[in-house]
């Protein structure tokens, strides 16, 4: 988070009137190209979904330094700005349960127990999955690390392009409290093999929360890890580093709220496709959840995890008329929103929930996830509305810089 | 209001039908009014009339007199379309393929199950006609059928038995040179049995020519070649004790093949398989419907030559990484096969195959293509006239047309749009689909704890 907040305040400031002076601090600052910082462009279009406020069309959006600097039916553009027109323009969407250029399924096999670990030392920058994404109008993603570790290690946030594409390296810790930690181990086999451990069954998951959360209270006590990974438990005790629960039965929802009551802290649920079994708890329980079930790709398939949990199609329709704040995330998340509005989730609803309420999920709501002044200029142009099939996504723009035909 | 109409009419059909056994609800006449329809083959009425009498469309059009006595849906704010037509999938059966790999005798008569979930699901998206075929992993799989999705038995359904014979070149084990060899030395036999009985027939021709004077003689030359016939037949029960007559049926169905009088869907996995599978097509005569895998669009201009349509993978969108270059490149099939003018058709993955969630809908499958530059028309014909065109059931079904059977689909709206849903989905006259009915639908989108 920290690492968020001095990379974006000079560009804050930019805005505020301090142009000429920062822009060149800024430039030192991020060690961007001068043409992405100087370039001002117009982008008209014929409707113009700013997803937090009303559906301008026409509208038009003035892009400066990266950042949305004027937005409306007509807006006045300096002499030097490019003009662009497109059909259909949304902001960049936003995946929180991504594993964009992850060079392996991020799974560590010989620990439980690895929140020191960190999804950004496994990126592959030059992987295919950015181009997938920006094809896709992806802009920013979380990645997360595989839920087969019970401490899994640091989900990190990056943008899908640009020169300086980390936005952070810590968003916070990943806890899988479900079957998928279970999977390799075996009570019985050889003694010398790393699979002989806890846990083989989902009490054992719980357990290993509790008693490593337990014993980070401990300092004293000989820790079977580093002081790095105590001070990251602590973290999580204290509120410092926050916590994401891959759940997807109602039991293992229930599970990780308890978790997080009992030791203080307040866990995103990531998974929840069994959340309407519990509405009403759900709601009370004032967590957010990023619901990965609407996916159904095969190279997905580890979000829908081994429970066989069945896909019931208007869940983020409930979701939204019982007021549980929300996301949705995984692959595909244009189709994936196509879909949640087939099913009944209101149309302006299901492009939040790619938008919006992903950013409002990774606490960045000030700087994306909608089509505003003062945010940072990730769009997306189409050649129809977003949430139609027949619809193709024509360019994606991250932090003023355009990508795809 | 209207529904209730329907309700009333219907109970009055029930009443009707259980008094008299002669007078079934398909024969009464059945009228959709004032809706957008879609023929697929002529042109599209804004606000049109289908009339339905015996199972067949009588009448279509804007100006069409509506019998009092018909059963009327209104369909103001609807779209009417022609039924969905399924040209190749697997599903509908118990087993996709058998394990014995060269199977030409086998049946999917023998296998499908009105009761399975695919029927229900093809009346639920529209589908109204569906060719069951084998699956991919087979040598000669065995023989298609197409029936209509709805039927108590498989034999109320059958629109063909017997429609074509499936072939594959993806080698079921072992390597694709011996997939290859297999598959010429099974269809030589059949062709070298083709010749032994032309020549024998030349040879009778040439007799019948020398005995012309008299025709006595010839007249008994019949019965003695199908006496011989016989005694081939039992000689082969003797040898085999695979069943009876396996190899001498499956010979004949071969030989169908190979005189085209039976089609052949060869799937092709790779873009190698269309040269090996135009070659079949050559050497032996046949009549050939390709199901192409993903990786074919590397020979579309091949394909192209063939001026056939062919039946795509799926998966119509995809990423592909040159292994050497590291190059990445977005494949988009439809624009691919479109730009060089190859006609094709669509395949939806089945269920359970976790694929993306729209590859499993015919509607979102047209509606990829359309995203890529296909015209709406030339996609909705790709749904219904052109599979059935394919399949040469287009005299019967396919497009919305005086006297092809009444296999309709009535929409809330357009036909590709994201929240349009079936209302009615109609075969041979009979409302088999009723959205309003549909409780399991209403669940999946009312989920309920249970």
């Amino acid at each position: 988070m920290n690492n968020w907040m001095i990379k974006t305040q000079p560009l804050k400031l930019l805005l505020t009137g301090l142009r000429l002076t920062l822009a060149i601090t800024c430039m030192f600052h991020c060690g961007g190209p001068a043409a992405a910082q100087e370039n001002i462009s117009l982008v008209k279009a014929n409707q113009l979904f700013t997803v937090d406020g009303e559906v301008l069309s026409p509208g038009q959006v003035l892009i400066e330094g990266g950042r949305i600097v004027a937005l409306g039916e007509s807006v006045e553009a300096p002499e030097n700005a490019t003009t662009i027109e497109v059909d259909t323009l949304m902001p960049g969407i936003i995946n929180t349960a991504g594993d964009t250029g992850l060079s392996d399924n991020g799974a560590e096999v010989s620990r439980e127990i690895v929140p020191d670990f960190q999804t950004l030392d496994a990126i592959d920058w030059l992987s295919r999955d950015f181009k997938e994404a920006l094809d896709q109008g992806v802009t920013t993603v979380q990645i997360l690390p595989s839920t087969e570790s019970v401490f899994a290690g640091f989900a990190c946030v990056v943008k899908t392009a640009g020169d300086d594409p980390v936005v952070t390296d810590r968003q916070g810790v990943l806890l899988a409290v479900c079957a998928d930690p279970t999977s390799r181990n075996r009570s019985r086999s050889r003694p010398d093999s790393i699979y002989v451990r806890q846990p083989t069954n989902r009490m054992g998951v719980v357990w290993i929360v509790r008693r490593t959360l337990h014993r980070a209270q401990q300092p004293d006590a000989d820790l079977p890890w580093t002081a790095d990974t105590q001070e990251i438990l602590h973290g999580i005790l204290t509120g410092e580093h926050s916590v994401l629960c891959v759940s997807r039965t109602d039991f293992d929802i229930r599970s990780a709220l308890k978790l997080g009551q009992d030791h203080g802290f307040q866990p995103t649920i990531y998974g929840g496709d069994e959340v309407y079994r519990m509405m009403d708890d759900f709601k009370a329980s004032g967590a957010r959840l990023v619901y990965t079930a609407l996916t159904t790709n095969a190279s997905a398939s580890a979000l829908r995890g081994s429970e066989g949990t069945e896909l019931r199609w208007n869940v983020p329709g409930r979701l939204h008329s019982s007021g549980i704040p929300f996301c949705l995330a995984g692959p595909n998340l244009l189709d994936q929103a196509r879909f949640a509005t087939r099913f009944g989730l209101p149309r302006d609803e299901a492009l939040k929930a790619i938008t919006l309420y992903p950013a409002q999920t990774l606490a960045m709501e000030d700087q994306l996830g909608s089509i505003t002044t003062g945010k940072q200029a990730d769009l997306v142009a189409l050649t129809g509305d977003p949430l139609e099939p027949t619809s193709r996504v024509l360019w994606t723009m991250v932090g003023g810089e355009i990508y795809g035909n | 209001m209207l529904r209730n109409r329907i309700e009333m009419k219907r109970y009055l059909w029930l009443l009707l039908s259980l008094l008299s056994p002669a007078f079934s609800l398909a024969e009464g006449p059945l009228a959709i009014q004032n809706a957008k329809i879609i023929t697929v083959s002529g042109q599209t009425f804004d606000k049109g009339t289908v009339l339905i009498r015996n199972g067949k469309i009588e009448a279509v059009g804007q100006d069409v007199d509506v019998p009092g006595e018909a059963l009327i849906i209104e369909g103001e704010g609807k779209v009417v379309m022609p039924g969905i037509v399924d040209a190749h999938n697997a599903e509908g059966m118990s087993q996709a393929n058998e394990r014995n790999a060269v199977v030409p005798f086998l049946s999917v008569v023998d296998s499908i199950d009105p009761n399975a979930s695919y029927f229900e699901e093809c009346r639920r998206n529209g589908i109204t006609s569906a060719a069951v075929v084998p699956g991919n992993s087979t040598l000669i799989g065995g023989k298609a059928a197409i029936v209509k999705t709805s039927g108590q038995y498989v034999n109320d359904m059958l629109i063909r038995a017997d429609s074509a014979l499936k072939l594959s070149l993806r080698p079921v084990s072992g390597s694709r040179m011996s997939q290859m060899a297999q598959l010429r030395k099974e269809l030589q036999k059949a062709q070298d049995a083709l010749q032994d009985e032309a020549n024998k027939e030349e040879e009778e021709d040439k007799e019948e020519a020398k005995d012309e004077a008299s025709e006595e003689e010839a007249d008994e030359d019949q019965p003695a070649e199908s006496s011989e016939d016989e005694d081939e037949e039992s000689d082969s029960n003797g040898d085999k004790a695979e069943g009876p007559n396996a190899e001498n049926e499956g010979l004949e169905v071969l030989k169908l093949a190979l005189q085209g009088k039976m089609p052949v869907y060869i799937y092709c996995e790779y873009a190698m398989d269309i040269v090996a599978a135009k070659k079949l097509a050559e050497d032996f005569g046949l009549k050939s419907i390709l199901v192409l895998g993903q990786d074919c669009y590397r020979a579309a201009d091949l394909l192209a030559e063939l001026k056939q349509t062919v039946i795509l993978d799926p998966t119509l969108v995809f990423w592909d990484t040159n292994p050497r270059t590291r190059e990445d490149k977005k494949v988009v099939l439809p624009e691919i096969y479109q730009q060089a003018g190859v006609p094709y058709i669509f395949q939806v993955s089945s269920a359970n195959s976790r694929g993306s969630q729209g590859s499993s809908y015919f509607w979102y499958q047209a509606a990829t293509a359309v995203k890529y530059g296909l015209s709406e028309k030339d996609a909705l014909a790709a749904l219904t006239l052109e599979p059935a065109k394919l399949l040469s059931v287009d005299s019967m079904v396919g497009s919305i047309e005086v006297g092809k059977d009444a296999d309709l689909v009535v929409l809330t709206g357009d036909p590709l749009d994201i929240s349009t849903w079936v209302e009615y989905t109609i075969i041979g006259g009979e409302i088999v689909y009723d959205r309003a009915e549909d409780e399991k639908l209403e669940r999946l989108l009312s989920p309920v704890a249970e």
